[in-house]
């Protein structure tokens, strides 16, 4: 079990160690002696000692869950608290099976990625009320938990959906055709997302839709849904899609098609190794990444929030949204993303 | 002259534990009790492996999510049950998911419009299925396989359309959330749904007429057509009720969960027959309960929650499924099919007998046993157009009746009994009969019990069973055998069960075991009460109530001997042998004119038999290792008929010497100066003339009096 972490993680945690080292360096020589902080200090030490968090993603063995697996785990454990993951497997059955036998264990705070607005919403509820906090992560629910940490969907698919009128629309010169690759139809960050991108294309009246269709997450299913949209449209200006990984599978047939020139595919997601590959080889043109391994970082910084302010569960919700930076075949640097972690 | 090491066999093969352990499989829950261990096994794991387990709450909330995989288990053992398979389950289920949903959700049907609308789109999709593999008679598992995929592809085709209104529509209603996650004295209300459902299930399936119905055509459906049931309809009907529990499975989804999205239900076909057969239902068909479907579940849902828990993955947890899945084929191809075959090694528990010494019956022997030919003349009745008339009996108009193997009593009329005719068709093997008061024909009949035929020929029950034995394993409640009976003075009806442990067509084999499996049972006709009298009876037989009505006589076939046991007077509850060490097996007792009695032997002993029947662990060793068809058996096949007095002398023979028309007797009965002979595998009946019999003398008249 290699656990290798690039550039970006390293410097985040050597920040980190300095931060700390200069901490105790400063502790040690008495200088931090005031009440308040001393207070304030204690709180931070003592309030997540011992708490037990748990990590529910849809299924592990995906780049975006194994870095939030790595940094939920390290943080968390860096900050003296149990990790506990369970594993459905693309499995929604197994999922509410393991939330419930979570909350009957009474841990104290449940990190979930909801595979749908729905499913999981009574039982968060239920969690709440049980005294667990949640944490929903980048997929939420109909349920306001205490906690959301991830993509801001809706401006999310509008910076895709502005970059592809900029591309494709008046003016542009092309035909601006676009297909639209869904995941799961009811995910949150599915809905959201759609919801940002067409209100952004519906902005130029040279953008037509000419497919929506849903590949629910499967890349194989969106190459095939893709590679029909462009016998049907071989003058495609652009494809996108929520989930980059899924969009490798558009950007397969349209590499297929021999039209890699001409059409642009887009994706977001997590800056995970099998996207800076693809940008390099043309297969997708722009993804619009988040940072994992930091999303996990921000989910115990939530934690910590919550900590120690003593708010109960739900009682007052808040979000933390996640920076999105913006990667072409032309700016790639091997050092923008992380290799794959086995945890 | 009994040793001391054939008391100890004697007392080493009194009780046998092996015994108990035969009688226990053949139980039919017996079938389940693999199945269950293996439940209780999982459910162990889990409660060491992950604690606070077995704690309420948390039962509680692991089983809430039990209710729709119970459902759709239901559907499948149905459907499994009639012979077919339902591989469209998991389909019907999503569907039954969105339909509810959609309705709910979108459209804002009230709840009560909601259930009835899904049930019906579950019996739409079941009817599919159920005309094209019940009255088109395609293949269940191709047929089934492509309703899936149509199933699954219209739901593919009309989710889109509502998936964003269906996720973030809501209708506020309390009986929704009710019954998706409301409790009921700590218990989910969906779980209460489900077992209403599968007590009503479990009462169709095993008390109802269309539930054997199902199982009969799952069992053989060519026999099932044969009995006249409708297999078409049948079958039509099990299919659409898999999908009216598929929608209902789909319907608890809806509520709990509130979610519909493009990979619900997937695979679960293949956990419901996993569980399934794991439960023990048979993939062949016919066998299954929805006990066993439960237990199939419940194994099931418990231990891949508990690997959930665990944290093992889902690759592992997959391919644990299939590995289950194996076992449970394994289970159903190896436990239910030789079942019988392990039964059948170990049911025959022979015990220690010792008949005592035999007379000699040869010619010159000069014992009153001597054979001689005083049958050889006898006049055939019926030759070769009746067909094992066990026992035969007049009645006051002459009438000669008799029971046969095809269930009938056929009548003979006429100065010479030369016209047959059938009197009644009961069914069963009829055996012993006798007239009442009323002159009612009262017969026993192997199998059934003891039936009465009115003169007009309205066949009634008399009793069918007896009070339990509390500490025997084989429900004797029921009669298997009743054997021969007589009718007290005061209308009591004593009778004889041969044996409770074999059935009519093996009724030899209690005769390798030389235990005491036979009983003395009375029914009271005043109460209306059927009590056992006697237990332990080494296969008893023959009964005759003594000509003063004070005691009866009843023989017991394998011992040997003749009982007499007195039911009136100053010795009623005596009972005592009054004739031991007979030349061969004893049947039926009637009257004789002369104040005596008529006694059938139905074979002869032979002294290899005898010292068998001294060697248990030979008997044993024996039924275990060689074919049936090899076994040793008792002598059946030459008998004679013998008359004794009712102090228990032997006083005459008679024999068909040469065995050509009346080899083996089973019955006689005399009337008007002749007997007439019956036998359990005879094509006729016999007469011979009785020269210093009373010409007059009739056995109705003896009993009742001249009417």
């Amino acid at each position: 079990m290699v656990r290798t972490k690039l550039g970006k993680l390293t410097s985040t945690l050597m920040i980190g160690g300095v931060a700390l080292a200069v901490a105790s360096t400063a502790l040690a020589a008495g200088k931090i002696s005031g009440k308040t902080e001393r207070m304030v200090r204690s709180d931070y030490v003592t309030s997540l000692e011992g708490k037990t968090v748990a990590y529910v993603p849809i299924s592990l063995g995906l780049p975006l869950s194994d870095y939030w697996h790595y940094g939920i785990q390290s943080s968390a454990e860096a900050a003296g608290m149990t990790f506990v993951v369970k594993d459905p497997a693309w499995k929604v059955d197994a999922m509410t099976q393991a939330i419930s036998a979570l909350i009957s264990e009474n841990v104290d705070y449940l990190v979930v990625q909801n595979p749908d607005v729905q499913v999981l919403a009574k039982l968060l509820k239920k969690a709440e009320e049980n005294g667990t906090h949640v944490i929903q992560l980048n997929m939420a629910s109909n349920y306001r938990s205490s906690a959301f940490v991830g993509v801001d969907w809706v401006s999310h698919g509008e910076e895709i959906g502005e970059d592809i009128v900029k591309e494709c629309g008046t003016g542009s010169g092309k035909s601006g055709k676009v297909a639209i690759v869904q995941g799961e139809l009811t995910a949150a960050a599915n809905v959201w997302f759609n919801a940002g991108l067409k209100k952004a294309l519906g902005e130029d009246s040279a953008i037509t839709i000419v497919n929506d269709q849903a590949a629910q997450w499967d890349a194989t299913k969106a190459h095939d849904i893709t590679a029909a949209v462009l016998q049907q449209n071989p003058d495609l200006c652009a494809t996108a899609g929520v989930w980059g990984i899924m969009m490798l599978g558009s950007g397969q047939a349209v590499k297929e098609a021999g039209l890699s020139d001409q059409v642009l595919v887009y994706g977001s997601g997590s800056n995970s190794r099998p996207i800076c590959d693809a940008l390099e080889s043309g297969i997708m043109d722009k993804h619009f990444s988040y940072d994992s391994i930091l999303q996990g970082r921000d989910v115990v910084n939530a934690i910590q929030v919550i900590a120690q302010t003593g708010a109960a569960p739900g009682e007052k919700p808040f979000a933390l949204y996640s920076p999105i930076m913006v990667h072409d075949a032309k700016t790639i640097k091997a050092t923008d993303c992380y290799d794959l972690i086995v945890n | 002259m009994t040793s001391i090491a054939e008391s100890i066999q004697k007392v080493r093969y009194k009780w046998s534990f092996q015994r108990a352990v035969a009688e226990l499989l053949a139980k039919r829950w017996m079938e389940s009790l693999i199945p269950f261990l293996m439940m209780m096994a999982v459910i162990t794991f889990c409660a060491i492996a992950i604690p606070g387990y077995l704690s309420f709450s948390n039962l509680s909330s692991t089983f809430s999510q039990f209710a729709e995989f119970g459902f759709v288990v239901l559907a499948m053992t149905l459907v499994l049950m009639v012979g077919g398979i339902d591989l469209s389950v998991g389909a019907m289920f999503a569907l039954g998911d969105f339909v509810a949903l959609v309705l709910f959700n979108v459209f804002e049907i009230p709840v009560w419009g909601v259930i009835p609308l899904v049930l019906i789109a579950g019996a739409l999709m079941g009817a599919i299925n159920g005309v094209l593999i019940g009255y088109l008679k395609l293949g269940a598992f191709l047929t089934t396989l492509v309703t899936l995929l149509l199933f699954r592809a219209l739901f593919d085709l009309t989710t889109p359309i509502y998936a964003v209104e269906m996720a973030t529509g809501y209708q506020e209603s309390a009986a929704w959330d009710f019954i998706g996650d409301g409790t009921l004295f700590g218990i989910p209300a969906n779980i209460i749904i489900l077992i209403v459902v599968a007590i009503i299930a479990h009462i169709l399936l095993s008390r109802s007429r269309p539930g054997w119905h199902v199982a009969a055509i799952g069992s053989n459906r060519k026999a099932a057509r044969h009995a006249g049931i409708r297999i078409d309809f049948t079958i039509f009907c099990t299919y659409v009720l898999s999908g009216v529990l598929s929608a209902t499975a789909g319907l608890v989804y809806a509520t709990r969960l509130n979610s519909s999205s493009s990979n619900t239900g997937d695979g679960l076909e293949v956990m419901a027959l996993t569980a399934a057969v794991l439960g023990g239902v048979s993939l062949a068909g016919g066998k299954g309960s929805v006990g066993r479907a439960l237990i199939g579940a419940t194994t099931i849902l418990v231990l891949i929650n508990g690997l959930v828990r665990l944290g093992v993955t889902g690759g592992p947890t997959l391919a644990m499924q299939g590995l289950i899945m194996l076992i449970a084929v394994g289970i159903d191809v190896k436990w239910l099919k030789n079942k019988s075959k392990a039964i059948s090694k170990i049911y025959v528990v022979p015990a220690f007998l010792d008949i005592g010494e035999r007379p000699e019956a040869r010619v010159n022997s000069g014992t009153v046993f001597e054979q001689n030919s005083r049958l050889n003349n006898a006049r055939a009745i019926g030759l070769g157009t009746i067909d094992g008339p066990e026992d035969v009996i007049l009645d006051r108009q002459n009438r000669l009746y008799a029971g046969t193997r095809e269930g009938w009593i056929v009548r003979f009329t006429g100065d010479n009994h030369e016209h047959q005719e059938i009197f009644a068709r009961i069914g069963g093997r009829p055996l012993g009969m006798a007239f009442d008061a009323e002159d009612n024909l009262i017969i026993c009949i192997g199998g059934m019990g003891v039936y009465g035929v009115r003169p007009d020929g309205e066949i009634y029950k008399v009793t069918e069973e007896t009070n339990r034995t509390p500490w025997k394993i084989n429900d004797d409640s029921r009669l298997r055998l009743a054997d021969d009976l007589d009718i007290a003075p005061d209308g009591k009806i004593y009778f004889s069960e041969a044996t409770i442990r074999y059935e009519m067509h093996s009724w030899a084999m209690d005769g390798l075991e030389g235990r005491g499996n036979g009983r003395l049972v009375c029914y009271d006709p005043a109460k209306n009460q059927t009590r056992t009298i006697l237990r332990d009876l080494v296969f008893p037989n023959g009964v005759c109530i003594a000509h003063d009505g004070q005691s009866l006589f009843f023989a017991q076939t394998w011992a040997c001997n003749v009982m007499q046991y007195w039911i009136a007077g100053p010795n009623k509850g005596k009972l005592e042998v009054v004739i031991d060490k007979l030349p061969g097996n004893p049947d039926n007792i009637n009257r004789a004119s002369d104040g005596n009695y008529w006694l059938a032997l139905t074979g002869m002993r032979t002294p290899a038999f005898d010292l068998a029947m001294k060697k248990p662990g030979f008997r044993t060793r024996m039924v275990k290792r060689v074919p049936p068809d090899e076994w040793i058996y008792s002598n059946i096949n030459n008998g004679c008929v013998l008359k004794f007095s009712g102090d228990g002398e032997v006083l005459e023979s008679y024999w068909d010497k040469g065995g050509e028309s009346h080899p083996a007797i089973t019955s006689m009965r005399e009337h008007r100066g002749k007997l007439y002979l019956g036998g359990l595998v005879n094509n006729r009946i016999g007469v011979i003339d009785l020269p210093d019999a009373d010409p007059n003398w009739t056995g109705p008249e003896s009993y009742w009096g001249p009417k």
